[in-house]
């Protein structure tokens, strides 16, 4: 038997939360869902991935993470010629007490807080070398292999794929992403806001909300938030039913999608699911917890058919059906019963 | 009260499975009265009827299978249970936490407890109009159907005829013998009660055993000839046959009479032992009919005479069968036969007859059919038969010659006969075969 989280912890989890929430909301006008996904994600240690048009804010929420946060912050602007080694650091000869020496130089992975702005400008090559470090938070090169900070959050912008210039990220690299979420546009009482608040349009300055040890604090809460048997089932038999071959899948799935959720999928909705029962003030993960984060986490993992996609057919949508399909609970009721 | 986590989930699988074997027994009701419902309007359209009868009850069997094969395919576990009930409750996953044995905070716990109270307002509803609507018409309907009077001309199963019959024939024959005096009372009394049960059972619609039938109708011989047997011992004895076979039947006067009339017609007064012949001569009226009472009317006076008559009748039966008319052999036959004698006429078991078996058949052993193959054939006088075959006779003879014209010859392929080549009809195709060779033959000089 263990012990789950006293009131007071899940409070004091709200609390902290909440300053992160409140700096991100303070820089994002209208973006409240984005921010909560946003937050979730940090929550887990888990890296971000935000499609977007540009103009939208997407830099700027990322940036005010990382001032929020207090943590190393680097900024990565990626174009078609970066190369991997410039993202990694690499191996720089130099003269040391009258001896050469080839001392590696750590390139802008080694933060807290990586943005990789436009990450789908950089070539293939260059968006592998992101593989690595978002899943073991190390970097090799040249057959050394180097640590990279604690915490340690990818937080990275795209443009939809659609515009020139861009290159899909790898079914790989997409799938190292805990969320993927789209950046909606603001309607137009936000601008109006904005117009009004913001000269040209530079944001509030803001205070780091949490300190180390808070950040660490909050971590081990969530952490600690409990995820019961029958909602990990849940989550098991909602990523299984993404799976076109099963005979239980919904009909859209075996339709349009040509692989469905890995159980790294599962994995990152079981711990964003715990993040988002914290920010919900409950000790423990929910069904509503599974079926607010099941869409970001799964989406960008499933690979549809090309011809679903021609008749446009999204994950998003496929995702929405296999919710709607899969009943939260294993058995329901009988129909009989009210 | 505070209900506990385990206590609120059982309360909630027992009502759900209460409520899922109450739909499957529905459903049979459903499925066994409209199966009920068409097979009595099935059997109207014939013009039979089936009664509601006790043994309809047989049918709850699957009523109550029903229910129990539905309740157990949709029973739920604890674990879905509680998935339900937390649900239901609003507790965003903590029944299930603390179902999984997670220790609760008090504050949590408090919480908990708090929804739990309101349990019995959320415990699963049966839905009434969907579960009883269609299986009640049903059952309503079938009631209706069972219930109609029996259609005009609709008969008992043919079963239950033949054992009312059968019934009703040995009710008669019980009546019968009581009213005789050849049946005790308690004897009487337990039959008749025997009779009353079967009779009983048919009515209720069950088809009764021919044994317990033959059972009671073997009782009832038996307790006649039991009752004749004491009668004559209790009259002194009889002959040595009555006693030992006790078949010998009580003559009355006027039957007596009767048969005298018979016997007198037929001249055999005389074979009678003298004093029995003239006491029936001295009954005699003018017109040759006896009067009953110049007979003995003592039971053993009447047997003596019987005996007497029968004996004396049973010699020539057969001869008598061409000078009497049917109904005085018919008398005799049957005085002879109930003084346990057999006329001379009647093959019976020793006389080349059966009689027993499903018919009376007389053998046949002789062979004198004529003009059959197997009709005996008489040797002349003097002569033995011949130990092996010898010849009788020795000739010779030409064979008969007479050819037949060969009616295919000229048809194509002479029809396997030999006919001669050049008479045969070649098919066109094989025509042009015949004529190339030929053609050949010629243009190289190899047929000259």
């Amino acid at each position: 038997m263990t012990t789950m989280l006293t009131a007071a912890q899940v409070e004091r989890g709200r609390q902290l939360l909440a300053r992160v929430q409140d700096g991100c909301n303070a820089v994002l006008l209208g973006q409240r869902d984005l921010v909560d996904m946003c937050v979730m994600a940090l929550c887990v240690r888990g890296h971000l991935l935000l499609e977007g048009l540009p103009g939208l804010g997407k830099t700027e929420l990322v940036k005010a993470i990382g001032r929020l946060l207090g943590l190393a912050f680097r900024r990565v602007q990626f174009t078609p010629d970066l190369l991997p080694g410039d993202i990694t650091g690499g191996p720089i000869l130099q003269d040391r007490g009258g001896n050469r020496q080839f001392v590696f130089q750590p390139g802008p992975l080694f933060a807290n807080i990586v943005l990789a702005d436009e990450i789908n400008r950089a070539s293939p090559k260059t968006q592998s070398a992101l593989l690595e470090a978002m899943q073991e938070r190390s970097v090799t090169v040249l057959g050394e292999t180097h640590r990279l900070p604690l915490p340690f959050f990818v937080l990275a912008t795209q443009n939809p794929i659609e515009l020139e210039g861009t290159y899909p990220l790898p079914e790989a690299q997409l799938d190292r992403f805990l969320f993927k979420v789209e950046v909606p546009g603001v309607d137009a009482d936000v601008m109006t806001q904005i117009l009004t608040s913001r000269r040209r349009g530079e944001p509030p300055a803001l205070e780091k909300a949490l300190t180390a040890a808070e950040l660490d604090e909050l971590f081990s809460l969530v952490d600690a938030v409990f995820l019961p048997q029958a909602v990990a089932n849940y989550i098991a038999r909602v990523c299984a039913a993404t799976h076109p071959h099963r005979a239980d899948s919904p009909p859209e799935v075996r339709k349009a999608v040509r692989f469905g959720a890995s159980p790294r999928a599962a994995i990152a909705i079981g711990e964003a699911a715990r993040a988002a029962a914290l920010l919900a003030g409950r000790p423990n993960v929910d069904f509503d917890d599974v079926q607010r984060t099941a869409r970001p986490a799964l989406a960008h993992r499933l690979v549809l058919q090309h011809t679903a996609v021609v008749s446009g057919a999204t994950p998003a949508g496929i995702v929405r059906a296999v919710l709607d399909a899969v009943p939260a609970v294993r058995k329901p009721l009988p129909e009989v019963v009210s | 009260m505070t209900v506990t986590p385990a206590a609120a989930v059982a309360a909630f699988s027992r009502r759900v499975a209460a409520t899922s074997f109450l739909a499957g027994a529905m459903q049979a009701v459903l499925v066994v009265s409209s199966g009920v419902a068409l097979l009595e309007l099935a059997l109207r359209c014939l013009g039979l009827h089936l009664a509601p009868r006790p043994i309809w009850a047989v049918l709850l069997v699957p009523v109550l299978a029903g229910g129990w094969w539905r309740q157990r395919r949709e029973r739920l576990d604890a674990t879905v249970a509680a998935g339900h009930l937390d649900r239901r409750l609003g507790l965003h996953g903590l029944l299930l936490c603390a179902r999984e044995g997670q220790a609760l905070e008090p504050a949590w716990s408090a919480h908990l407890h708090e929804r739990l109270l309101a349990l019995p307002a959320v415990l699963p509803r049966p839905r009434w109009r969907k579960l009883l609507v269609l299986p009640m018409l049903a059952l309503l309907l079938a009631a209706g159907v069972s219930l109609l009077p029996a259609p005009p001309g609709a008969a008992e199963p043919p079963k239950l005829q033949a054992r009312t019959a059968e019934l009703d024939r040995i009710a008669e024959q019980l009546r019968d013998l009581f009213a005789r005096g050849d049946l005790p009372a308690e004897t009487q009394r337990e039959i008749e009660q025997k009779v009353q049960e079967l009779r009983q059972k048919v009515e209720a619609g069950e088809v009764p055993e021919w044994r317990d039938l033959d059972q009671l109708e073997q009782q009832l011989e038996r307790a006649e000839l039991l009752a004749a047997a004491s009668r004559e011992g209790n009259d002194g004895g009889g002959s040595g046959s009555e006693r030992d076979g006790g078949l010998a039947k009580s003559p009355t006067p006027e039957a007596l009479a009767k048969t005298a009339a018979a016997l007198a017609a037929a001249g055999l007064l005389d074979e009678m032992p003298a004093p029995l012949a003239a006491g029936l001569r001295a009954a005699q009226a003018a017109d040759g009919s006896f009067d009953p009472k110049a007979l003995p009317q003592d039971a053993a006076g009447l047997r003596a005479l019987a005996e007497a008559m029968a004996a004396a009748a049973g010699q020539s039966l057969g001869e008598l069968a061409q000078r009497l008319p049917p109904e005085q052999l018919a008398d005799l036959r049957a005085l002879v036969e109930g003084q346990g004698l057999q006329g001379d006429d009647v093959e019976g078991v020793g006389r080349g007859g059966v009689d027993r078996g499903p018919g009376h058949a007389a053998l046949d052993m002789t062979e004198d059919a004529q003009g059959g193959a197997e009709a005996a054939l008489a040797l002349p006088p003097g002569v033995a038969l011949p130990g092996e075959w010898v010849p009788v006779g020795d000739r010779r003879t030409e064979p008969v010659v007479q050819p037949e014209n060969n009616p295919t010859a000229g048809s194509a392929g002479a029809g396997g006969m030999g006919g001669a080549t050049w008479q045969l009809q070649l098919a066109p195709r094989h025509r042009a075969v015949v004529q190339r060779f030929f053609d050949a033959t010629t243009a190289t000089g190899r047929g000259k």
